[in-house]
């Protein structure tokens, strides 16, 4: 590899092009259905359609540090509308398209004005949460507007290409070239735009550094909407461009989007380090050629979803270098959040702060328990599975929220406790207290395992990689298919002890509340030892925490088995919670919910984490009729907006204004809480930071993620070491 | 006291001499770890003091209950005693259904006390004054009601079941809670477009025929009261088998809280597998349960999960048959390309990779490799994910293109067929489609979503469903029985459907008489004779030895030049009149089909 990158530049281009023919050659003899020049051709141009949304995803990464996970949907509001132009209102081509990419662009620049810009001050990773559900009420309108429009069609979306001409296996059609000559153009026009043109200088200005670029007079905020406008205007050209090759349902999203879709996307965004557009485009055509060879191959798609981890993980161990140098450059810093800061400890210890903790933990611990007197028995199912869920989070919170590793692959380690513990129960008869610790270690080897990579990639490099381990599991490692002895089907619940039966919705319930009080204790005494302040130190500060001692190796990877062993507990509660294992139910979609609802609630801290999932999936299974809707997309959105800082913050910032009240009745001065202290709009950003003594660098209100999780509470690393 | 890593090894450091240095570092490993010594302790002591073991679990062969499909006959002399240890019978007497309450977990409600009254069949005037006679159904008009009963009098038992008392059978009509969502539009677009009705209409017309239903079938003096409640389930997750958690809350709620006997989905059609699941882990009655499983599925959840379309393995069986007899080693005469049409037929199929449809195409191909001496069919095994339908149909294609797969059987949903047909149009490559009957592919609103460049003159096969003609007509049975509920002088279009969904459920429960349990559901199920046949509406129903309703298909092919019932172009047409063909019945000949 190194000499390679020594040649002169033509003698580097034979040398790959050597390298290619090589490498089909092989190829075509050794694969039983060969490599045919189609199926690579058919590939390139899908992948290239998906390189299209995954530059949308970078340039936004680029402009706010935001993984925006509704880039598939995000122009396809603007393209279902040019495509009923075409085929309902009779448009030339050209002009519905022209008119389609227009509304794209406008709609592009609202979302940002109207929604995103709301949430400038927030941590990334409430945003990046914001755009999932973003997605969800894009996707909705998207299949909503055809159908009102003109009810039920499909059909053909025909364009003036009709130039057809056969490569073996595949008859392609002009629309198939001018997918080839429109996203290399597309793509070319973005890197002059971005290379030569004032605004694209002042956008990569941003990127690199947001503050620096709004102090030097660059429009920071215009700028935003102007990418965000580009991404639009890229996602529905995507769209318009997919449908001639695909076809067209009114009934069904034309995005594409899907979990499928966003790995794919994402892992060429990440590929290209986030910045590079051409890498990410080539990453993107790579990745679709290796789908559609693998589909040739296998007669299924199966194969290459489980793949895709093995070959996104390569590629990240790869070229370490590149991504490690990504890092360091401040693309892992998407993951900031607020940090919790404890009760001042000069407050701590007053008998009214005492008085009012007991009573609040009283009050909840009587509700808990005495909740399943007056609730029906699916009530007290569905609060169940919260307590598991909440078990879960708690496992995020040591994952991410401490250890500063992003998993969205986090219900796929529930996968492995759950059939662990229900064959070992269920086929072979185990002790279940004997099955559970088993779980819990085959769960925390696998977050072990996956962990290793995480040592060498971090942010949203392991996004991608844990998000490829949610789908490889769910398509392969947790299909009885395939593993027919480790997944189990159905598993009666068993006494517990032999004496106490849990065939009661009230029984499980209280078994959960049981392991979740447990995980909560634990996961909070953890936070107190050596190693919980380890995490947290090698977190926020990687050389430095070797500087004093702190073995990271061990400490990131005991971070990633711990939080395994306590999705393994859940899975083992899940299973029998649920008399048995079905592997639909261990989708990637559960782990980006689940990833929402905790972030949502407060990554930083336990409680958080546990509120997050009661509200999340409280309001999804308690909530019917119109006020369901505070469960969907739509809902999650509207929530957002209003706390742009997620739950948790809304009830530190009301347990913070009780203690200021109790500061203030006793005459206390006490800094922490005072920096919370709203001031004029104008002042916020400079006294906060003064406030905080630097400890948040927030510069006219806008925060470019790079700040936000970069200062440990300095009582613990005192104590580190 | 938390001590430094440093202060550790100071404290080591002074120690005397090595066994100091040993007790003093065991003393320190003990202060920070004794907890989880402690814990672990207490977890090895617990498990081997009182250990947690179910002594009878086999999770992949656990069945509910087992009905027993034997020992009763058909209006015939009743079997004695318990048949599966929960349900024993009244005595005997020619009555068809089972008599005396048996064992059912009851939850509240009464017991009247006394012996259970016999049913009479065959005889007497049924309680919607129909002169009873051998050969007659409840509703006289009907092929496929259960057969007629004189007006039953006597001790019904009371509350027989959770659900069940002495006047009422409770039913509930779970409403998914994204009933009104987009997706949920999109079908209602979808049976609209085929002249069907949306949930909300269906759920109209079958409030119309439950008072008609209540007054002629013979529930022994209770009334079955349908209540329509707000599930939390997800219908667009239930569909593709995910949303397990909140399906099963709504099915304990079902039980536990409404204490209801069944539950049948909004506008009374299919429950999705999920739920049919959590149903029947509740011992809650579904009578349209999850579509298209295998018998051995139904099996599992016995006695409470049924369904009307046919399972898969006996489509499996009948799909190699229908292919192997009329199809195999000929000329694919109906494909549009010259080069298919004048060679052998070589058959594709395109199915879901998921488990349960995976196993039925493999006993289509191992039929027909053994029985009928044909080449495994290519195949194409596409993922479950509607964003990934498009996708996955070119490829399809792209494969089959390239293996000259003359012939693609549509082991497929109809909206996977919008994207397989238009891609096919795409590709230049006109094979021919053999329709097998699932998911609603033979219904004329899908097929004319379809690319009309790839089905016209090629789409033909098998199909299970009824004929649109006779479910709609206004002189069926289904139209007798609106006007008759009504006082109207048309049935509208949409009811038809909505006749059949609502009269499995009422031949059942008549089925297993007075003492009604999921139990003797089962065992009356069995027993009933079998409905309609080769000519009638929807089929010959017959619940011997399944527990599907639907036992024969019919053959079909596609003219796009055909006026359907709804006066719309394009429409399936039928061979041989419309008749039906059991499993072993399909001539060995060519089909007489005229694709256009």
């Amino acid at each position: 590899m190194a000499r390679l990158k020594n040649l002169p530049a033509p003698a580097k281009s034979a040398a790959i092009a050597a390298l290619t023919v090589l490498i089909w050659s092989v190829g075509d003899h050794a694969l039983p259905r060969g490599l045919p020049l189609g199926i690579v051709l058919m590939g390139t141009v899908f992948g290239a359609l998906n390189a299209l949304v995954a530059i949308g995803i970078v340039l936004v990464y680029k402009a706010n540090k935001i993984v925006n996970f509704a880039q598939a949907e995000f122009g396809s509001v603007a393209a279902v509308i040019a495509i009923e132009l075409r085929l309902k209102s009779h448009w030339n081509y050209f002009a519905a398209i022209v008119a389609g990419l227009i509304l794209a662009l406008v709609l592009g620049a609202l979302v940002e004005m109207l929604v995103m810009r709301r949430f400038r001050n927030a941590p990334r990773l409430i945003v990046a949460v914001a755009t999932i559900g973003l997605a969800q009420v894009l996707n909705g309108i998207s299949v909503i507007i055809p159908l009102k429009w003109s009810g039920l069609s499909t059909g053909n979306f025909s364009t003036p290409f009709e130039t057809h001409f056969s490569i073996y296996p595949v008859r392609f059609s002009g629309d198939y070239v001018v997918v080839m000559v429109v996203v290399p153009l597309v793509l070319l026009a973005l890197t002059w735009f971005l290379k030569f043109t004032d605004y694209g200088v002042a956008i990569r200005a941003a990127a690199e550094n947001g503050d620096r670029a709004n102090l030097l007079g660059v429009p920071v905020t215009r700028l935003s909407t102007i990418v965000w406008a580009i991404a639009g205007v890229l996602s529905a050209l995507a769209v318009v461009l997919r449908v001639p090759l695909l076809g067209f349902a009114s009934f069904t999203s034309v995005s594409g989007g899907g979990f499928s879709l966003l790995l794919r996307t994402l892992a060429a965004a990440v590929i290209g380090g986030m910045t590079s557009l051409p890498m990410t485009f080539l990453a993107a055509v790579g990745l679709g050629i290796l789908q559609e060879l693998g589909a040739w191959t296998f007669h299924n798609s199966t194969y290459v979803d489980a793949m895709l981890l093995f070959v996104i993980l390569g590629i990240f161990l790869l070229q370490r270098e590149r991504f490690t140098r990504a890092s360091e450059t401040g693309i892992a810093t998407w993951k900031a959040l607020r940090e919790v800061r404890p009760i001042p400890s000069e407050l701590r210890r007053l008998p009214e702060v005492r008085a009012g903790l007991w009573i609040g933990r009283i009050l909840l611990g009587g509700f808990v328990l005495l909740y399943p007197l007056w609730a029906q028995p699916s009530q007290e199912q569905l609060a169940a599975i919260i307590f598991i869920y909440a078990i879960v989070a708690i496992s995020l919170v040591v994952l991410t929220g401490w250890a500063g590793n992003i998993s969205l692959g986090q219900w796929a380690l529930v996968g492995f406790g759950a059939c662990t513990t229900g064959t070992l129960v269920g086929r072979h008869g185990w002790d279940l207290f004997l099955a559970i610790p088993v779980a819990m270690a085959v769960s925390a080897l696998v977050a072990f395992l996956i962990g290793l990579p995480a040592l060498r990639i971090t942010g949203p490099f392991l996004a991608v990689t844990t998000l490829a381990f949610a789908v490889t599991s769910s398509t392969y490692f947790l299909e009885d298919r395939y593993f027919s002895w480790f997944v189990p089907d159905q598993v009666a619940r068993p006494a517990l002890w032999n004496r106490l039966p849990l065939d009661k919705d009230w029984q499980m319930y209280f078994l959960c509340l049981a392991a979740l009080v447990l995980c909560i204790y634990t996961a909070q005494r953890l936070r107190r030892t050596r190693t919980g302040r380890a995490l947290l130190a090698t977190r926020d500060n990687f050389q430095a925490a070797q500087s004093v001692a702190i073995e990271t190796t061990r400490v990131k990877l005991a971070g990633f088995a711990i939080s395994g062993a306590f999705a393994g507990l859940a899975g083992s509660l899940y299973v029998l919670h649920q008399f048995g294992f079905k592997t639909d139910s261990f989708g990637p979609e559960v782990s980006v919910r689940l990833f929402s609802m905790v972030v949502i609630g407060g990554l930083g801290s336990v409680p958080g984490a546990v509120l997050g999932a009661v509200y999340v999936r409280g309001t999804e299974f308690y909530l019917s009729g119109g006020y369901a809707l505070i469960a969907s997309g739509g809902g999650l959105m509207l929530l957002l907006l209003l706390l742009p800082g997620g739950l948790g913050e809304l009830v530190y910032r009301i347990r913070d204004t009780l203690l200021r009240r109790v500061a203030n009745r006793r005459g206390l001065v006490v800094p922490s809480l005072v920096a919370d202290v709203r001031v004029g709009t104008e002042d916020a950003p400079v006294a906060l930071g003064a406030a905080l003594g630097g400890l948040t660098s927030t510069t006219n209100g806008h925060s470019n993620g790079n700040d936000n999780g970069k200062h440990a509470p300095q009582e613990e690393l005192e104590t580190v070491g | 006291m938390s001590v430094s890593r440093q202060e550790e090894a100071a404290a080591v450091a002074e120690a005397p001499h090595a066994a100091a240095r040993a007790a003093t570092r065991a003393s320190f490993h003990l202060r920070r770890y004794l907890p989880i010594y402690v814990f672990g302790t207490i977890w090895v002591l617990m498990i081997g003091l009182f250990p947690t073991i179910n002594h009878n679990n086999n999770d992949n062969s656990q069945v509910l209950g087992t009905s027993q499909r034997s020992g009763l006959r058909a209006g015939g002399d009743q079997a004695a005693g318990p048949t599966d240890g929960t349900v024993d019978f009244g005595a005997g007497g020619d009555s068809a259904a089972p008599g005396a309450a048996g064992g059912q977990d009851l939850v509240g409600g009464d017991t009247n006390s006394g012996p259970i009254a016999a049913p009479v069949t065959g005889q007497g005037t049924t309680v919607g004054g129909v002169e009873c006679k051998p050969g007659v159904r409840q509703l006289p008009f009907s092929q496929y009601a259960a057969p007629c009963e004189a007006k039953f009098t006597g001790n019904n038992g009371g509350a027989t079941s959770r659900g069940v008392d002495a006047k009422t059978i409770k039913i509930t009509i779970r409403r998914n809670s994204d009933a009104s969502g987009p997706n949920a539009q999109a079908v209602d677009q979808v049976n609209k477009q085929a002249g069907n009705a949306t949930a909300s209409e269906a759920n109209g017309y079958g409030q119309e025929f439950i008072p008609y239903f209540n007054k002629m079938f013979e529930l022994y003096g209770r009334k079955v009261v349908f209540t329509l409640w707000d599930g939390q389930g997800n219908g667009t997750d239930e569909a593709q088998s995910k949303g397990q958690e909140a399906a099963c809350a709504d099915a304990t709620n079902i039980a536990q809280s409404q204490k209801a006997f069944g539950a049948v989905g909004w506008g009374f059609g299919y429950m999705s597998q999920p739920f049919s699941e959590c149903a029947a882990r509740q011992k809650i009655y579904v009578s349209l349960g999850a579509a298209y499983f295998p018998e051995t599925y139904y099996q599992k959840w016995d006695p409470y999960v049924w369904a009307g379309t046919m399972e898969c393995e006996r489509i499996s069986h009948d799909v190699a048959e229908y292919i192997g007899k009329r199809l195999a080693h000929k000329k694919a005469q109906w494909a549009g390309d010259p080069l298919l049409q004048n060679n052998e037929r070589k058959f594709g199929t395109y199915v879901p990779n998921n488990d349960g449809y995976q196993h039925c195409v493999n006993l289509t191909e191992a039929d027909l490799t053994t029985k009928y001496h044909q080449p495994k069919p290519e195949r194409y095994d596409y993922t479950l994910d509607v964003s990934q339908f498009p996708t996955e149909a070119a490829r399809g294609i792209t494969q089959f293109r390239a293996a000259n797969v003359s012939s693609i059987i549509m082991a497929c949903d109809p909206i996977s067929m919008v994207f397989l047909t238009r891609s096919a149009g795409e590709q230049n490559y006109h094979p021919e489609w053999i329709n097998i009957g699932v998911a609603a592919d033979d219904t004329n609103g899908y097929a004319r979503l379809w690319d009309a460049r790839a089905i016209n003159g090629h789409l033909f096969g098998m199909s299970q469903l009824g004929t649109d003609a006779k479910v709609y007509s206004q002189e069926g049975e289904a139209a007798i029985a609106y006007k008759a509920a009504t006082g109207k002088k048309e049935m509208p279009q949409g009811a038809g459907l909505v006749y059949y969904f609502l009269l499995q459920l009422f031949n059942q429960i008549q089925a297993a008489g007075p003492n009604l349990t999921p139990q003797n559901i089962a065992i009356g199920t069995h027993n009933m004779p079998d409905g309609g046949g080769a000519t009638s509406a929807v089929g010959t129903w017959r619940f011997k030895d399944d527990h599907t309703a639907i036992e024969d298909s019919r053959e079909i092919f596609w003219d796009s030049t055909a006026t359907g019932y709804d006066g719309k172009k394009g429409a399936y047409v039928e061979t041989y009149g419309g008749k039906r063909f059991k499993t072993g019945e399909w001539p060995q000949e060519n089909p007489p089909i005229a694709p256009k």
